[in-house]
């Protein structure tokens, strides 16, 4: 049995022992906003013992803001329908030489708009789309077409003027049909005393894509999951106590490119990097892409365990000046250092993980794919989670092993501190 | 989903009944299933899956927008940890321990009584994070934080539990 039809029988089951509501919750009434019931004793207690600050509201102002924005981000527009029912969104692309994106719902209502070029980026500079969200499809269309007019777009005295409406997702299923849309702003070209036609086209994502040649082919989720793969193996194979910087900043540079390809998708389909910053949800995709703007190792390093390396690394150096075998409580400390490198390093990986499990990327990566490539997809995750296993296991040994090594050492240290120790050391070797 | 429950949450406060009792069809499964995870009994667990939309209704007031989901989750966590505070010196009898297979919430769906099979045969993170994930609609980054395990471990277990699961399925009902 599948996983996915394990999740979904489950779900049946939980359905049906799931209590339906009771009186009890009917009964209570609903302590709404404004209402003075709401001002309970209990509630007044609360805002007594704890006053947010003005900020803290602005703050959950912004974040209202941009939940909204993520929920009406062009990549929803391109999601097929969650499985649960969730509500679906179209795309429309308007091509005049601007070129606009614009989702909408069902009902054919704006949700989001957004530009393919500098073009219509100057065309949504207009205040005409200060409050486009509920506008409708042909308002929005009706917009564009007199915006990019005004703005010598479309040659007034031209009669070659052509606007092209591809509707990205189905017809069939949306309130208005393009064909309503396209009539609607054929009438607005007349009105407006504008020679043209509007062209339109109907396509599905997949479709879309690879009309664009933006194709994702089997052998290009192979190469990208080899990818992933390799990465994790340098992970496993990084000689953490020696050249683990240079290991990382490949694997990062790999897995940099990544990034990039899978951000220029994006924003071949429209979305901006802020965008994909919104609709991902978790910011580990923005600050992967910031980290490795620049050197990746030294920021990733937390201020402690640069201090440790530092120290460490002094202590052994001064240790070898002096041609001592640096097996002494430095040494240690020196793997220890090391070994919360490779805990670091783990720990970026985790992330790099939970980056691809949860990225909204990946759905809509797998959206585009055909069944073939998600059961390749499958095997390969499995094959990842295995390296994951054998990192974790990998840097267990490598530090029980160290604190074996070490271990008789420290026990038989005399009871001074580090820095007499390693004088002592010192003496010694002289 | 987001989106939704925050309109929903929205259309609460302002006293809207039905957007409520959509609310409950939307969200009583995974609230339920995650209770699931933190008591026993099933009927503690209903019990609890009421109290906790009590306490929705009871404080939409103070519900300042951000993540409905995990809000609304909070508010059952807070409901069980305060429940179980609250009967901890108190020795369940046996009548309370839980239904009897006969009585019985292990129904026969589809001949493969999962849910049964997650929480008696599997322990009790392995259990936890399987619900968790399959029905609370948790993410594995946040099955990790709320159970203070690291997050390769989470999806360890999970693989491993989700292997093991299927193994059960196909050697005991070959499937």
């Amino acid at each position: 049995m599948k996983r996915k039809e394990i999740k979904q029988l489950l779900n049946r089951q939980l359905d049906e022992i799931t209590p339906a509501m009771s009186d009890k919750v009917k009964r209570t009434p609903l302590k709404v906003v404004g209402d003075e019931t709401a001002k309970s004793k209990s509630a007044e207690k609360v805002r007594k013992g704890f006053v947010l600050p003005k900020w803290a509201y602005a703050v959950a102002c912004v974040a209202v803001v941009i939940v909204i924005a993520m929920s009406c981000g062009l990549y929803y527009g391109l999601k097929p329908a969650g499985e649960n029912g969730a509500p679906q969104t179209v795309c429309y692309i308007v091509d005049i030489n601007p070129s606009i994106v614009i989702t909408a719902d069902k009902n054919g209502k704006v949700t989001h708009i957004s530009s393919q070029n500098q073009d219509g980026d100057v065309v949504l500079s207009s205040s005409a789309f200060d409050n486009y969200v509920n506008m409708s499809v042909e308002e929005c269309v009706n917009a564009i077409i007199e915006q990019s007019a005004k703005l010598g777009y479309i040659d007034c005295n031209s009669k070659d003027n052509k606007v092209t409406l591809t509707l990205v997702g189905d017809d069939a299923s949306n309130a208005i049909s393009i064909d309503a849309i396209a009539d609607k702003a054929q009438n607005f070209l007349r009105e407006l005393n504008v020679f043209g036609f509007i062209d339109t086209a109907v396509s599905d994502v997949k479709s879309y894509v690879q009309s664009n040649g933006w194709e994702y082919t089997s052998s290009r989720l192979d190469a990208y999951m080899d990818n992933i793969i390799l990465q994790s193996k340098f992970v496993l194979g990084a000689e953490y106590g020696g050249d683990f910087g240079k290991e990382a900043e490949k694997y990062l540079g790999q897995y940099y490119q990544g990034i990039v390809e899978k951000k220029t998708l994006l924003e071949r389909l429209g979305a901006k990097l802020e965008d994909i910053v919104d609709i991902d949800g978790n910011y580990v995709n923005y600050w992967i892409y910031k980290k490795v703007e620049g050197t990746f190792l030294a920021p990733k390093l937390s201020a402690d365990s640069q201090a440790v390396v530092k120290e460490c690394d002094a202590i052994v150096a001064s240790l070898s000046a002096y041609g001592i075998d640096v097996s002494s409580s430095a040494q240690y400390g020196y793997y220890v250092a090391k070994y919360a490198i490779a805990e670091e390093l783990g720990r970026f990986f985790e992330e790099v993980k939970n980056f691809i499990y949860d990225s909204e990327f990946f759905n809509l990566f797998l959206s585009i794919v055909d069944d073939e490539d998600r059961h390749k997809f499958e095997v390969l995750q499995e094959q990842l989670n295995g390296y994951y296993n054998d990192v974790v296991v990998q840097l267990n040994k490598q530090f029980d092993e160290r604190i074996d090594k070490y271990l008789d050492i420290f026990e038989r240290r005399p009871a001074i501190s580090d820095k007499e120790y390693d004088e002592y050391l010192q003496g010694v070797s002289r | 989903m987001q989106k939704n429950l925050d309109e929903l949450l929205d259309r609460i406060k302002r006293g809207d009944e039905e957007a409520f009792e959509e609310l409950y069809r939307q969200t009583s499964r995974q609230v339920f299933a995650y209770l699931l995870t933190i008591v026993d009994e099933y009927h503690t667990a209903e019990d609890l899956t009421q109290d906790t939309y009590v306490k929705i209704k009871k404080g939409i007031g103070n519900y300042h927008s951000g993540n409905a989901f995990a809000w609304i989750m909070q508010i059952a966590k807070n409901t069980a940890l305060s429940d179980k505070r609250k009967n901890s010196r108190v020795t369940p009898t046996d009548f309370e321990k839980g239904y009897t297979k006969e009585q019985s919430y292990t129904h026969d769906f589809d001949g493969i009584p999962i849910l049964e099979i997650i929480r008696t045969r599997f322990d009790d993170v392995d259990s936890k994070i399987l619900l968790m994930h399959l029905s609370a609609g948790y993410k594995h980054r946040e099955i990790a934080s709320q159970l203070k395990i690291p997050l390769g471990t989470v999806l360890w277990r999970y693989n491993k539990a989700i292997k093991n699961l299927q193994k059960i399925i196909k050697e005991e009902y070959g499937l």
